[in-house]
């Protein structure tokens, strides 16, 4: 008792402290995105279009929603992009991770190499893609002639096959640096001496690979391909830039379709939208935190 | 400046619970004291000096400088370190790393809004003593174990402070460099004759350095004395075997009762328990007793015959002008000193124990 | 050895595609701001050395090239230093300071990294209507900021965890009063964190999009991301040529800014993603 006592008298200045450096912090997240957020929540259980006066109708945005063939649509393109732009992605990381693990020439220029994409505004990068797919005189095309793998150019954004490969592509492009990254800072965290013992036991590189660098790269493995695939859910930039949801809204992601409903002044339902978004993210992120265990170093 | 501890106690509460790091801790420190705080890690000492500095609160019990209370939970008074005017040499030197050594030493000065002229004169002195002086524009990274040490103690001493806390300021040195910054800095506190609690866990630093030592345990104090009192005098099972290197031999016996006196054998060795010990210990008519001796103790050859034992070594170590031999007696592994250097392993020897440099403790004591 | 070759064939072939992959698209940007003819690859077309592009994307008016880079500049520039700030303040009290709750405080900042910025647009968008803010710096530069903060935040928690302690205690000691060890001690002595956290929020801030295309109208407060997105010829027909031109200007620094920091940001990155 004696103790509790003591330690509250002595330590509610500090507590104040430690507080107010921490104030501007809550203030701005507060503001700028958790009350947001809540607001986001309250107008989707509004009819709040512009023009019109704003209505509390419960759960009716959420019923159209749910019978709304084009969200579901936009929903279903939405996660199987991300299955396949992350795996593509995953698996193009762990190589250029293996790569810089080693001891190369110029390796510290390569990791910089690698980190260019990522540096490159979404935006901007997703014009000079668009660029690229141009079918008369783009780049990918003149290479797939050149090559001589196909002797027609390929309709990349004029079709629904090619428009979504040509967005996994770029998206693949611009993700997969941070991927290569995050890999590697984990196969840098196995010590070589295991690596030494597998050599020693006579153990061929692939199955080393398979037996040792796999397993224990396995945690970090399922953080990257967590934290991309939360992030792969909300795609929006390149989309808005390189195919703009078509062709015929083919390739439209939930953001997008959100997006739409806020342009055109339909809040209530753009919310319901954004909402469904939201639970699946942020569902996903909490799994994120657990498996990534955060913080463990301050608790 | 004399610091007292009253009643001093200070426990952390964390997730496990409630862990008590010092105890109960009496004790005065003399002005101009050197004075040291020994004892293994998690003893608690470093505990004791952050609260004497003002980085902890007690928990309970009270810290006075001179006649002023500095902390007290009793009076909820709690002085900041600045208010307390205390000054502290770290283990790791936590120089700022980002500040010339000039501006480290200055650093407190500046803090007390100090003129400008004033700081270049007290940091050109303190540097001077240190023998500083050509560092003062290097920066912490460019300096060595030993340079930066004396920057941390320069930085210490530079504002005058009412009491000088020291926490291992020496273990981050290696072991030559160690001993001749141990001279210096007896030396130097001295001269500039401030307070001074020192902690160490290593007892040639604490006998060396300390006018006097506090031998600390699991947060309570042991023993408080010189070294010879420590030396000589231990009150217990664990400050004689921390105390002196190598350390004492401590020897498990029986005590028997003969003609109202009490005897304890070492072998055919017999002795008779002293009255006044009997009395401090409060030792009972049957049981165990532990005997001490210190292995300089225990004397080669057949010095006397009632107090000798034949004995066969099983290591020896040489010291070079000395040599320490192991030997089992009574089913226990005991350490002599001696300076025969002529001694070889496995052979038998006549070995004699002073018996007038005996000590004895209670089992329980440990 | 059989293995070694083989390892070597297998590095050197993924070496080459890494650098092709990651390059070309940035090398193909360049190449075509530099030609006449944005269509120079096919057949009925030729290079065409140039730097008129350059020239015009800087004098023809109607682009407004150079007010979006300055928007870009200014507004990332300041939501990068102010969030930096606040994250230092921050990132002092958790790592420093009795506080309760410190994980959970930091473990909700970074879930809200990961919100979708699609389900906080529509009511951001709502306020800053009602502010007046449309098209204007703090529209863009307050929520900028709520949305840099927690990867600052954890590059800097990360970075101040590494700091000795004994520092504080020392700056204690000397007389520092809780402000003073941040901003006398800590702060300089985290200056290279400090640094990396800048860089990567302004990386952040620079290439945001969805709030830069709702809370902008037009070049008095939009960012060059979103002008690049947008910009269209005056007959329809796509200015590829100046768009490339204008990219290559926007990316050139970046790219330099990551090859000079390379190791800054690398840490950043995965201490913001990664481990904590």
């Amino acid at each position: 008792m004696i103790n509790n006592k003591l330690k509250k008298t002595y330590t509610i200045n500090e507590l104040k402290g430690a507080f107010l450096f921490l104030l501007p912090l809550i203030l701005f997240l507060l503001l700028f995105i958790l009350i947001p957020i809540v607001g986001t929540f309250i107008t989707s259980g509004f009819r709040d279009v512009s023009f019109l006066e704003k209505k509390f109708i419960f759960f009716d945005n959420y019923k159209t929603l749910f019978s709304d063939s084009v969200f579901w649509h936009d929903f279903g393109f939405t996660v199987v992009f991300v299955i396949v732009s992350v795996s593509l992605e995953m698996l193009l990381g762990i190589s250029f991770a293996l790569l810089l693990n080693q001891y190369l020439p110029f390796r510290g220029l390569l990791r910089a190499v690698v980190l260019i994409p990522w540096a490159i505004p979404v935006a901007i990068s997703a014009r000079i893609w668009e660029l690229i797919y141009n079918y008369h005189y783009g780049l990918a095309n003149y290479l797939i002639m050149q090559l001589g793998i196909s002797k027609e150019p390929i309709n990349w954004l004029g079709t629904n096959i090619g428009a979504f490969f040509a967005l996994v592509l770029s998206d693949a492009w611009k993700t997969t640096p941070f991927v290569t990254i995050i890999l590697l800072t984990g196969l840098q965290a196995i010590p070589k001496e295991i690596h030494n013992q597998a050599k020693v036991d006579r153990a061929h590189f692939f199955q080393r690979f398979y037996k040792i660098t796999l397993p224990l790269l396995k945690p970090v493995i399922v953080v990257a391909l967590l934290f991309r695939t939360i992030d792969g859910l909300r795609i929006f930039d390149l989309i808005y830039v390189l195919t703009h949801g078509g062709p015929g809204g083919s390739t439209s992601s939930i953001s997008l379709y959100g997006y739409k409903y806020f342009l055109s002044g339909d809040f209530g339902y753009g919310s319901a939208i954004s909402v469904s978004l939201f639970i699946v993210a942020f569902a996903l992120s909490l799994l994120y935190i657990k498996i990534g265990r955060f913080g463990k170093e301050i608790l | 400046m004399i610091l007292t501890l009253l009643d001093l106690t200070k426990k952390f509460s964390s997730l496990r619970g409630i862990n008590t790091a010092v105890e109960n801790i009496n004790l005065e420190v003399k002005d101009r004291e050197f004075f040291v705080l020994l004892g293994p890690s998690g003893c608690g000492k470093s505990t004791l000096l952050n609260l004497i500095a003002g980085l902890e609160k007690p928990t309970y019990g009270e810290i006075l400088f001179n006649d002023r209370i500095v902390a007290s939970h009793d009076k909820k008074i709690f002085l900041t370190p600045r208010e307390r005017n205390v000054a502290m040499v770290f283990q790791n030197y936590a120089l700022y790393p980002h500040l010339n050594v000039y501006e480290n030493i200055a650093f407190p000065l500046r803090i007390q809004k100090t003129k400008e002229s004033r700081i270049k004169k007290s940091v050109d002195d303190v540097a001077g003593i240190l023998e500083i002086s050509d560092l003062l524009n290097a920066k912490p990274f460019e300096l060595s174990g030993g340079q930066k040490q004396r920057v941390a103690i320069a930085r210490a001493i530079v504002r005058r402070p009412d009491i000088f806390l020291l926490d291992e300021p020496l273990s981050n040195l290696d072991a030559q460099l160690r001993n001749t910054t141990r001279t210096e800095l007896k030396l130097l506190q001295r001269n500039i004759g401030i307070t001074t609690v020192y902690v160490t866990h290593d007892q040639t630093e604490a006998m060396t350095l300390g006018d006097r030592i506090a031998v600390l345990k699991n947060g309570r104090v042991e023993q408080i004395g010189t070294t010879l009192e420590l030396y000589n005098r231990p009150s217990n099972v664990f400050v004689a075997a921390f105390v002196g290197s190598p350390p004492m031999n401590l020897i498990k016996t029986t005590i028997s009762e003969e003609n109202n006196n009490l005897f304890v054998g070492l072998g055919n060795i017999k002795i008779r328990v002293p009255e006044d010990k009997i009395k401090t210990l409060k030792i009972e008519k049957a049981g165990e007793l532990i005997v001490g001796i210190r292995p300089e103790h225990i004397l080669v050859g057949r010095l006397n015959k009632e107090n000798s034992v034949k004995i066969k070594i099983d290591s020896i170590e040489s010291l070079g002008k000395e040599m320490l031999f192991h030997f089992t007696f009574l089913s226990q592994k005991l350490t002599g000193l001696t300076n025969h250097l002529n001694l070889n392993e496995n052979e038998l020897i006549d070995v004699t124990f002073s018996l007038d440099k005996l000590h004895f403790f209670q089992k329980s004591s440990s | 050895m059989k293995e070694e070759k083989v390892k070597i064939i297998i590095t050197l072939t993924v070496a080459v595609f890494m650098v092709l992959f990651c390059l070309v698209p940035f090398i193909y940007m360049v190449v075509t701001s530099l030609s006449k003819n944005p269509d120079f690859l096919s057949l009925q077309s030729s290079f065409g050395w140039t730097f008129g592009n350059y020239k015009n994307i800087f004098t023809a008016r109607t682009l407004h090239f150079f007010e979006y880079l300055r928007n870009s500049i200014i507004v990332s520039g300041v939501s990068a230093v102010v969030a930096v700030f606040i994250a230092s303040l921050a990132a002092y009290s958790i790592t420093r300071l009795s506080l309760p709750a410190k994980s959970f405080i930091l473990l909700f900042t970074l879930s809200m990294s990961m919100f979708p910025q699609i389900s906080l647009v529509g009511y951001l968008f709502s306020l800053m209507t009602k502010l007046g803010w449309i098209n204007t710096y703090p529209a863009l530069i307050f929520p900028y900021i709520a949305w840099i903060l927690p990867l600052s935040l954890w590059i800097l928690v990360s970075y101040f965890m590494q700091l000795p302690k004994e520092l504080d205690k020392a700056a204690i000691v000397d007389g520092c009063s809780t402000w003073q060890i941040l901003y006398r001690v800590i702060l300089p002595v985290a200056k290279p964190g400090l640094f990396s956290a800048a860089l990567l929020a302004f990386i952040f801030a620079f290439n945001e999009f969805m709030f830069a295309l709702m809370f902008t109208t037009d070049y008095t407060a939009r960012t060059i991301p979103v002008g690049i997105a947008l910009f269209q010829g005056l007959h329809g027909e796509i200015p590829w040529g100046n768009i490339m031109a204008a990219a290559t200007i926007t990316t050139i620094p970046i790219v330099i800014l990551v090859l000079i920091f390379q190791k800054n940001i690398i840490q950043g990155l995965t201490r913001g993603a990664v481990k904590g």
